[in-house]
């Protein structure tokens, strides 16, 4: 019998299964919503956060640590450290993301947190990011649910590990591993999965608001989530953002601004990303990420400008068939050594210049368009 | 005898077919994904870079003292570890092929039993089919990325040794 060559039968095919956890495809949508252009609402730079679950919560650690002169803390759910897929030498960038920082065998063969956390002020030392120190008086959220199959808490463990390596004090950090949650972000909505299960879309009811805990915990003393938004959520042509080829990114990006902070107020900008199969161009029309996951409510109640960055499935170049943020080097298909992690990767890019935009002063023209 | 084709076949029959015909189009855009993904030239160039990086960073030239008995020690039961967690591994993709085969016979007995005319019987056979075939495959899935953990984990023990040896 003619036997298909190794490297394909095993390695390979492992990686892209491990990958994208099944093996159903998603097709790209095209974004069919009315889109404006992201408008500055003069909000407050230096108090930016950002959190996300998964694929977003590996992007969450590296928009974190990459842009930490404007950042005051994150939240990372079911991700691993930054620089994860660079742990070891032997595997591939894709090989690492898809077991070392994923499920690994042991906690030995886990994410190599000295190394990365060295990697790390290398790379703060040449200026690819910025300096590490930026990070020690932040305020970190970091969560693991005990039936998480696909990112086990042996990685997670390794994130906080990491952070505290580069100086955030443990008691700036809290790690909630106590939880039977399954692979998802958590809500307290009964119509939500099943709190241990792992299924799409990747969001279950555990009883509590995770979102209200991570925005707690980043700028502390909040005041209860609303009940009612004193505006809509937004559309935004994410495209005008988007400067290289291979990005997966979507045309459209999402945007909640409080009425007080479209005039107000300077309010801070809060960064949320999702995870693989969550972006709306997968998920829509429920609008689930973006809209029925509590953040909306707490940045309401407190006056904080919630930014919803997409990317979305793309079966040819990039191959990214799950819609996941990239953390293995997707995003640069022809180099060996794709930049996805420094102040230059472009979908880090991308996002930095939609969060400089909303620091931009207010403009009428923009108040016209998005109050409608 | 002007009788559309598609009157004479039952509804049944025709989902049965259309079922698989939506899952042989999957499997071919899954499969063309995964060739785009071999990319066996640039992963080998990707990690021999960071290989040749590692060796520069960790400067691997043998030492001319040998290691103390606790490396040595360390290094064994690390790899005692991997193994037994490897032996698991396996041993539950086993169990889980093991359980489908099971589910597999008992869903097969029972589309035997169906009633209704051999267009039922047939749309029947090829539902359970298809139902039998994903669950065979989730279960291939499944033991893939487990050898993959085990053959990333035994790549990641090597090099930790080697620093530890060496370092």
């Amino acid at each position: 019998m003619k036997r298909l060559p190794r490297q394909f039968s095993t390695r390979n095919l492992v990686r892209f299964l491990a990958l994208t956890f099944a093996v159903s495809i998603f097709p790209a949508q095209a974004d069919t919503a009315l889109t404006t252009k992201l408008p500055g609402f003069n909000a407050e730079l230096k108090k930016t956060s950002v959190s996300g679950l998964s694929s977003g919560a590996f992007m969450t650690s590296q928009l974190y640590v990459v842009f930490s002169d404007i950042m005051v803390g994150a939240g990372i759910v079911a991700g691993g450290p930054y620089l994860c897929a660079k742990s070891w030498a032997g595997n591939s960038l894709l090989e690492n993301a898809t077991t070392t920082c994923m499920n690994p065998l042991t906690p030995s063969v886990g994410p190599n947190t000295p190394h990365l956390v060295e990697l790390t002020k290398a790379l703060a030392a040449s200026g690819d990011i910025d300096p590490v120190e930026n990070l020690k008086d932040d305020h970190l959220y970091i969560f693991s649910g005990k039936s998480d199959k696909t990112v086990t808490t042996t990685v997670v463990d390794q994130t906080e590990a990491y952070f505290e390596a580069l100086g955030i004090p443990a008691s700036s950090i809290q790690y909630n591993k106590s939880v039977d949650a399954g692979h998802a972000l958590i809500t307290d909505e009964n119509d939500d999965t099943d709190c241990s299960e792992t299924k799409e879309p990747y969001v279950n009811d555990c009883d509590f608001e995770q979102s209200t805990v991570i925005l707690n915990q980043i700028y502390g003393s909040l005041n209860p989530p609303t009940d009612t938004l004193s505006s809509e959520i937004m559309a935004f042509d994410q495209s005008e953002f988007i400067d290289a080829d291979n990005t997966s990114m979507s045309d459209t990006g999402y945007v909640y601004a409080p009425a007080v902070c479209k005039t107000h107020r300077s309010c801070p900008v809060h960064v949320v990303l999702h995870g693989c199969e969550q972006g709306a161009a997968v998920i829509d029309p429920s609008n689930k990420y973006y809209a029925q996951t509590g953040y909306n409510q707490v940045a309401e109640a407190n006056d904080i400008i919630m930014l919803y960055p997409q990317v979305q499935p793309s079966d040819e170049a990039p191959v990214n068939p799950k819609g996941c943020w990239d953390f293995w080097g997707y995003s640069s298909p022809d180099s060996v050594d794709p930049d996805f992690f420094t102040r230059n990767a472009p979908q880090l890019r991308a996002i930095r210049k939609m969060i400089e935009r909303l620091a931009q002063p207010v403009e009428t023209m923009s108040l016209t368009t998005t109050t409608e | 005898m002007n009788q559309p084709v598609n009157e004479l076949i039952d509804p049944s029959l025709q989902d049965a077919v259309e079922h698989w015909s939506d899952y042989a189009k999957d499997s071919l855009q899954t499969a063309e994904v995964v060739l785009r993904l071999y990319t066996p030239v640039k992963d080998s160039l990707q990690i021999t870079q960071q290989v040749l990086e590692s060796v520069q960073e960790n400067d691997w030239t043998p030492s001319a003292t040998l290691p103390d008995a606790a490396t040595f020690s360390g290094i064994v039961s690390e790899l005692s570890d991997i193994q037994v967690a490897a032996l698991k591994r396996m041993s539950d993709d086993f169990n889980r092929y093991l359980d489908t085969s099971v589910e597999a016979g008992k869903l097969f007995g029972e589309t035997l039993k169906t009633d209704g005319d051999p267009q039922q019987q047939l749309a029947a056979w090829l539902e359970t089919s298809l139902k039998v075939t994903k669950a065979y495959q989730d279960d291939f899935s499944q033991q893939l990325s487990d050898l993959g953990a085990i053959e990333s984990a035994y790549k990641a023990w090597w090099q930790k040794s080697l620093e530890s040896l060496l370092g």
